[in-house]
């Protein structure tokens, strides 16, 4: 146990049903390790664009972004960038995703995640704050620390990832936009996905 | 023999015509008869007998989930209609609603060969669906086909779970009910209303959204009655960030009354 999240979170309460934040608001603060270690704070983070990515690598929605090498290229290619991308799991002890600290690094690595950090949110609370309901479920964070993006990786709601090529980028296009200091199109959009773990 | 859309997508091998097991869910294929005449539709149905403990989805899956899909493989000429959905069941994991099927499902489907078909029609399908527990996920998918024979009208064994099943799909209530919508802020107002007949008491009904992303799904949907209508403010999905088009609402009986489906839409 050698990560252990510490997530320090304004108004993180536990709801019967999540509320979601508002586009064009403040994102919610968090603070945490990552599985490196290293200490991840949405504070530290201001003049940079940041992407929260929610994953559960056995969710069939996840596997399609995954095996196909999509979720990794979209990770290279704005890493390259300098957007800081967040990949967390949110998934509960005994629940489908989860894994302890040193199998999810090695699962992290076998699935070639191109992630900046990935965050172990066992007890939910960042999830909660920021009402991530599916994997994969994307929010995209500007400069300024305001949420810009809350939806879907793109318009296919399957399995399948001969779907990718055919489907509307929704993130991309949206992150496309936050680079270029535009409007974002399709700001908020129903992410597809299996339910977060909670 | 085989159409054209066929050709356009790669077959699961193990093309199975008995009941298979995957995703958490036992799948078949029924047929009400064993046979079809030119021109006149066929009903059929996908069963899915789902583990215990496991759900599937409705056509509007809620938050998360995914409605089962199918990509068919059908002789030259047939066509297909769309998959139909029984009534649901509204369902709760980790704070996020759902609407789907727990035990057994039927989904009717029906197929209507060309006036000159002959010979022996093979019909295939390639299911795909998403089974969820409180814990996990998994995806199910199947290929399947059934066989029919020409000739006339030959009730299988069935036959009558499938007629079943229809009675648990909404009819439409158009003739009967209006359904108007106006948006305010972060609510709809419902106002449902008779054309004909009398008022159905909404007290007796359970009301599920058929249109995804139009109410939250969290939402109890309740009429009150006020005069000749029945009226109801239900807060929008957070996801509906355009004016709203279209909204059909399943009015599901508590007592055995028909399932009905009142439509609306922008003028």
């Amino acid at each position: 146990m050698k990560t252990i999240v510490l997530a320090t979170l304004a108004g993180a309460f536990a709801l019967a049903t999540l509320h979601a934040q508002e586009i064009g608001k403040a994102a919610p603060p968090f603070a945490a390790k990552d599985l490196k270690g290293e200490s991840v704070s949405l504070a530290d983070l201001g003049g940079k664009t940041v992407v929260l990515e929610w994953v559960n690598f056995s969710c069939p929605f996840v596997k399609k972004h995954y095996s196909s090498g999509n979720m990794q290229k979209l990770q290279a290619d704005y890493g390259a960038k300098g957007v800081v991308w967040i990949t967390l799991n949110s998934s509960a002890k005994g629940k489908q995703g989860h894994a302890e600290a040193s199998e999810m690094t090695s699962i992290v690595t076998k699935e070639g995640s191109k992630a900046v950090h990935f965050l172990m949110d066992t007890d939910g609370t960042i999830g909660k704050a920021y009402a991530a309901k599916v994997t994969p479920h994307l929010f995209i964070i500007d400069r300024k620390g305001v949420l810009v993006y809350d939806g879907a990786i793109d318009s296919k709601s399957s399995t399948d990832a001969a779907d990718i090529a055919t489907a509307d980028k929704l993130f991309a296009n949206a992150l496309d936009a936050v680079l270029a200091g535009k409007e974002v199109p399709n700001a908020k959009n129903k992410p597809y996905g299996c339910g977060v773990k909670y | 023999m085989i159409s054209r859309i066929a050709l356009t997508f790669a077959f699961l091998s193990g093309l199975s015509t008995a009941a298979v097991h995957s995703g958490k869910a036992e799948v078949d294929w029924l047929r009400a008869s064993s046979t079809y005449q030119p021109g006149k539709p066929v009903q059929t149905a996908v069963r899915l007998v789902m583990d215990p403990g496991w759900h599937t989805y409705w056509e509007n899956p809620g938050e998360g989930g995914m409605k089962i899909s199918a990509k068919w493989e059908l002789p030259a000429g047939w066509t297909v209609g769309e998959i139909e959905h029984p009534v649901p069941l509204r369902f709760e994991v980790g704070g996020l609603v759902g609407f789907g099927y727990k035990g057994t499902v039927l989904f009717p489907v029906k197929f209507t060969p060309p006036a000159g078909f002959t010979g022996a029609a093979k019909l295939r399908a390639e299911l795909s669906w998403l089974a969820c527990n409180d814990d996990q996920c998994l995806p199910g998918e199947a290929a399947l086909e059934i066989t029919l024979d020409p000739g006339l009208l030959a009730e299988t064994p069935e036959a009558e779970s499938i007629r079943e099943a229809l009675a648990q799909v909404p009819q439409s209530g158009e003739n009967s009910l209006r359904l108007e919508v106006s948006e305010k802020e972060g609510t709809l107002s419902l106002r449902l209303g008779s054309l004909s007949g009398e008022l159905p008491n909404l007290g007796d009904y359970e009301i599920f959204p058929a249109t995804p992303e139009a109410i939250d799904p969290a939402t109890n949907i309740r009429f009150t009655r006020v005069g000749a209508v029945w009226n109801s403010q239900v807060p929008k999905s957070e996801y509906l960030t355009q004016p709203l088009k279209k909204l059909t609402l399943v009015l599901v009986g508590k007592s055995g009354q028909s399932p009905i489906s009142v439509h609306w839409k922008s003028e």
